[in-house]
Parts: C-alpha cells; structure tokens; sequence
C-alpha cells in the first residue's frame, strides 16, 4: 500500500516492536442457557490479529467460529473476556458506540445475502459511507471496483448480478471505509468451486496488496489454505494455529482433532 | 441520506405499499368527503333559508323608525328598500284560502328566480311561489282575488311563477301597493345596497349610528351573510347533529385505517427483517433503521392524505349535486379539508412509527440467520383491544344519546321537518 494512503487512513503508527495487533481478543467466553443446558460456545478463546494479515478461522460445525466472529465483529456480546480494538475495548461499547465501528473499523462480506435488493452495485458499495454522512475517495473506489472487475456492473441491481459479482461487490463495500478488518462469513459457501477461488484470491490479494487485514471464518481446507494463518477452533477453544497453510496441512490438522 | 434510501426503496417495491396506500386514500377520502358533505349541506340548507340575505349587502331587522332619507345620507349606502309583508284570504276561480303575500323587492334584490311566465310589468301583476301555484291551480293569467275587509279587495293577475329551492319563500309577490291595501301589512325589515367597493361590515357600523337603540325590540343591523347565517342557525337551533355525527364515523374511519396501516407495516418489517439487519450490519444505527421506516410511513401517509382529500372532496361534490344538497353550491371547507390532510399523515407515520421502533430494535445478527416467524403481536393484540374497547364504547354512547323519536323533541323534530335540506333521501324513515 502507498505511504500515502496509511496516513490517511488514520492508523495508529505500527509498533516498531512488532507488537502491531489489530485485533486481540483474550480470555473471551460465550456460553448460552444455565446450568443443566449450559452452552460454551467460547471457552476462553485467546487469538490475536496482525495487521495486513489473513487469517482463516477453521473448525467443524459447532466448534464456535461463528459465535468467535460474530463476537469480534461487535454483532453479538462475549458473556465474558476482552476484545480490543487498537485502545478501544470493544466489549464496554454500547449498542450506538459498536454500530459506529461497525460502519467505519470493520467490513463484513457474508455467505450469502450481502446486498439490499433496492440498490444498484455502486449504491451497496457506498452504503456505509453514505450512513455515515461521509463521501467516497474516488481514486479508492475506482481502484477497488477495478480490482475487484465490477466496474461495469456497477449500475445493476444484485438481481442482475451472479453470484460471485454479488460477493465481489460485498468485498468492494467491505473494503470501501479502509476499515481496520475485514470479516468474512464463509464467504465462498454460496459459490461453485472455480467462483469460489476467484473470489479466494480476490480476497488473497486485498490482504497483500491492499495491507487488508482479514478475517475469514470457514470450514473448507481448500479455503483456508489461501491465508497467511489458519487458527484452529474446538469445542470453543483454540487447538492450533497454521503458518501458510496448505490444504493438506489444515486437513490433517482437522483430522487430529478428531473432526 | 435516508431520504435516498427511502426513495431507493419505494421505489424498488412500490406494491408493496399499495394496500397501506388505498387505506390512507379510503380512510382520509372518507373524511375529506365527510368534511365536504357537512359542509356543503350546511351551505346548502343556510342558502336555502338565507332569503334576502343572498342579495341585499346589509339588512336592518326590523324596519326602523326612521326616514329612508337618514339611512340613504349615511356614507357608502347606495340603495334603501322596505320589504313589506302581510297575510291575506283570497279567492280564485278553483280555489280559496290564506296566502302570505310579500313585496316584490326590486330586480338586484331578487334571490329568487322567474320559473314561468315573466315578471310584473304594473302594479296589478303578481308572482307566485311555484308550491303555491300549484295548491291554488293558479296557472299565468290567473285572477285572483284578496280579500281585504271591504272596500279593500283587489284583484290581481298571475304573472309568472318563482322558485328559489327553498324554504320559506312567500306564497305570492305583489307590488308594495298591493301589499300596503292589505290590512295588517308591516314593513317587515330594511334592505340597503352598499356603494359598490365598500365593505358591507364597516356600512353595518355607520347604520347603528343612525338608528335608535336602546329598547328591547330596537332594530338590529347586520350583513346580509351574518342574516343568513343566523336564520340557518335559528333552523337548526344552533346544534349539529348530522356534522357531529358524521365527523365521529369519519374518526372511526381514521382509527381503523392507522389499525391496518400499523398492522401492515409490522407485517411489510417482518417480510424486511434481514434487509434491515443488514443496514444493522453495516453501519446503519438503530435511530437510522427506524428512521427510515417512519419515512416510508410518511410519504406513503402523504400521497394517500393527498389523494384521499382530492378523491372525498370530488365524491362528496358529486353525491351532493346528485342528492340535491348542494344548492349553496358544493363548499370545499379548506380548514376542515386540511385538517383531514395532516391526520391522515400523522396517522399514518404514527402507526407506521410502532413497527419502525420495534424494526429498529432488529439485532444486526438477524442479517445472518433466515427470517424467523418471530411471534410479533403482542403489542397488536394491545391495539386490538383498545380499539375494540373504544368502538364499543363509542358504540355504546351513540345508542344512548341517539336522538329521540318523539316528535315533540325540538331539535330533532325540526332537523326532521328540514330533511329535504339534510338528509339523503326523502323517503326515510322517520328515525334513522
């Protein structure tokens, strides 16, 4: 990424140290009903996020990957431990406070369902800008959408988009605040495989090119193998953590844990 | 911001709000019509009993003792008239009886019209009320006889019939000679022109100055639309009964539709869920999500307010021409009407402000999960039974103070016998 562009970002400067976290969730749990029915979906989850890295969060179903992102992502409240966002503590936010981080630190692309129905392309891609009052870099948006290859369809309703467009322009509004992380949601699960690449090393190459720091939560291998980390998820704990991954690598790491 | 989104959306799915969009129409046009007709009928009937008051700009009730020549020096009165009135029995060749006979004011203070025949071209041609006519088999060139006492008889000769549609017209119009031969015959009140450009109130003024005060029966001076407007209130004894009555259906019509329109869009929110958690998702706040909802209510409450007021003002302008109340021609009562505009917006945002609340409480996390038939009526069910509560009772006050059938009963008793002038058909029963 241009020097340029990091300062307008805003960014705290990164910690000659190499302590340049994102990210940091320690000691977070999330249980769900009492006693008898006691859920733990988190179990003392500690992970970290470096910036400009991609990291797949792997795990069976049930393993709380979901739970895991949904709670670093401001949707949904840990029961207990602390998320810090650069110095902001996320769990102490109210609702007003976490919906602003939303809007201006973290991008979401999901599985599915990503775009309002009523907007063209180019309207979803600004959506968050424009909640927020504020209006687009154009240079940015240019680059992003070209990147991504929607720049000619950008006055089209998703109706009249494929798939993978819908999800590529989930990844232009994602990207479009320059937010501290990107969160995506099994975000190949609605795609055919060879799409599903495609938007894998779009993904790939916004964290290296663009500095992107994300987050993919996904249950693929095949996926996972295309971050720099696969943190392992079990029963609500962290059981590993890959460096570059491959697809072998994240099965075998799976298969030991008995999934 | 909102605004864009909200067009975006109503755009997008304009069907979608078309059952709120015929609610607020039926609702808000059933009261703009209502407005009208209530109007329109009061017009109609104040029109009918106004008399002289259409036509003369200042009347002084009853004819004062003083000269024409003291009222006509008064500044800006530009025309003096007594009009005379006296009670008769008269014969003609097919019938005898009693007649009221008035003087015939002058051509500008006609406020009836020539049906048949022409106007009096002599002293010994009269008109005659077309009900009159009619009793009294009088046909143009009939002669008729007034009996006066004695040597005052004199007789006359049927011109031509009037009708004005209303009520209380005299029997038959005779020259103020005629009428002053009549035993018994009084000046009954002053008609005055005002010079053309002045205002009828500030002559009013000038005339009390002129004009002795101070007894029980001193004269009063008014405007011609002040006379009118009293004699409509001495008809109708100053209550509104059809107005009340009618202003309360078209509360109930308002009440129901805000129901629908609130129940429509928890339903329209409910059908939104994920969309609208997906705003959560990215970025939009909760004041937002509502926000934008209570927008959507507003345009659609104000493109249906419009269109009900147009819609309930030209069907009550039609049902009253057709139904022959609208003789004062069809009033568009624009305080009334835009009273009706605005409770249709406010009703509308109102109700749809209920759902927009609960929507903006949607969890952002609700974008990820498929929409959940999530139990939403609880706060429905409230409403249901208030509104069911306040119809019963609205019900149940209606049937208590329902007029009395007693034909004794003033108020009622006269509305009735002024039905033409209120009521829909004329062949109603006597309660209804």
């Amino acid at each position: 990424m241009p020097a340029s562009q990091t300062t307008t970002r805003m960014i705290p400067p990164q910690n000659p140290a190499g302590n340049d976290h994102v990210l940091r969730a320690l000691d977070l749990r999330k249980t769900y009903g009492t006693d008898d029915t006691l859920v733990r979906a988190l179990d003392g989850v500690d992970v970290d996020f470096r910036r400009g890295s991609f990291t797949a969060v792997m795990g069976p179903s049930g393993s709380g990957k979901s739970t895991l992102m949904h709670c670093l992502a401001g949707l949904d409240a840990p029961t207990s431990g602390s998320i810090r966002l650069g110095d902001v503590e996320l769990t102490t936010l109210d609702d007003r406070a976490l919906t602003g981080i939303r809007r201006d630190r973290f991008g979401f692309v999901f599985q599915s369902f990503n775009l309002l129905p009523m907007l063209t392309a180019a309207q979803n891609i600004l959506l968050p800008l424009e909640l927020a009052g504020r209006s687009a870099d154009p240079d940015h948006y240019r680059e992003l959408t070209a990147a991504l290859r929607i720049s000619d369809r950008l006055q089209h309703r998703p109706s009249e988009l494929s798939g993978g467009q819908q999800q590529r322009v989930a990844i232009a509004r994602a990207m479009i605040t320059r937010p501290d992380i990107v969160f995506a949601d099994e975000p190949t699960g609605a795609l055919d495989t060879r799409t599903g690449h495609q938007l894998l090393a779009f993904l790939r190459a916004g964290a290296r090119e663009l500095g992107q720091t994300i987050v993919m939560v996904t249950h693929d291998p095949v996926a996972a193998a295309y971050a720099d980390r696969a943190v392992l998820l079990s029963d609500g704990r962290v059981a590993g953590s890959l460096q570059q991954p491959t697809a072998d690598d994240v099965l075998a790491a799976m298969r030991d844990l008995g999934a | 911001m909102l605004w864009k989104l909200v067009r975006r959306q109503l755009a997008h799915r304009p069907r979608r709000l078309i059952s709120v969009l015929v609610t607020v129409v039926i609702g808000v046009g059933f009261t703009a019509a209502c407005i009208t007709y209530n109007a329109t009928a009061k017009a109609s009937l104040a029109h009918q009993v106004a008399g002289i008051g259409r036509t003369a700009d200042v009347l002084i009730v009853p004819a004062p003792e003083v000269p024409a020549k003291t009222l006509l020096a008064v500044t800006g009165v530009a025309g003096v008239e007594t009009s005379l009135s006296a009670s008769t029995a008269y014969r003609s060749d097919a019938a005898k009886g009693y007649a009221s006979v008035a003087g015939i004011p002058s051509p500008s203070l006609r406020w009836f019209s020539l049906s048949a025949g022409s106007w009096p071209q002599q002293d010994r041609q009269v008109v005659v009320g077309e009900d009159f006519a009619k009793s009294a088999n009088l046909e143009i060139g009939s002669v008729l006889t007034l009996a006066g006492a004695g040597s005052t008889e004199q007789q006359v000769t049927v011109a031509g019939t009037v009708a004005d549609g209303g009520l209380g017209i005299a029997d038959l119009f005779a020259s103020p000679a005629v009428v002053l031969r009549i035993p018994g015959a009084t000046p009954e009140l002053v008609a005055v022109t005002v010079t053309s450009g002045v205002d009828p109130a500030q002559v009013v003024g000038a005339l009390r100055a002129v004009i002795p005060t101070g007894a029980d029966s001193s004269p009063e001076v008014l405007t011609g639309a002040q006379y009118a407007a009293d004699r409509a209130t001495a008809v109708t004894d100053g209550s509104d009964l059809l107005g009340t009555l009618l202003l309360g259906f078209a509360a109930i019509a308002l009440l129901v539709a805000g129901i629908v329109i609130a129940n429509v869009f928890t339903i329209l929110t409910t059908a939104r869920r994920r969309e609208l958690a997906l705003l959560r998702c990215v970025g939009a706040t909760s004041g937002q999500v509502t926000a934008q909802v209570v927008l959507e209510g507003l345009v659609v409450g104000a493109v249906g307010s419009v269109a009900g007021v147009l819609a309930g003002y030209g069907a009550a302008a039609v049902l009253t021409q057709q139904l022959g109340s609208a003789q004062g021609g069809v009033v568009a009562d624009l305080t009334g009407l835009l009273i009706a505009l605005v409770a249709g917006i406010l009703i509308t945002t109102g109700a749809a402000a209920f759902p927009a609340v609960r929507t903006g409480r949607i969890a952002p996390l609700a974008a990820l999960q498929p929409i959940s038939p999530e139990a939403t009526t609880r706060r429905l069910g409230i409403l249901r039974v208030v509104s069911g509560l306040v119809l019963t009772l609205a019900g149940r006050v209606g049937w208590c103070t329902r007029p009395p059938t007693d034909r004794s009963s003033p108020p009622w008793a006269r509305l009735r016998s002024r039905r033409s002038a209120y009521c829909c058909s004329p062949g109603r029963p006597s309660r209804w």
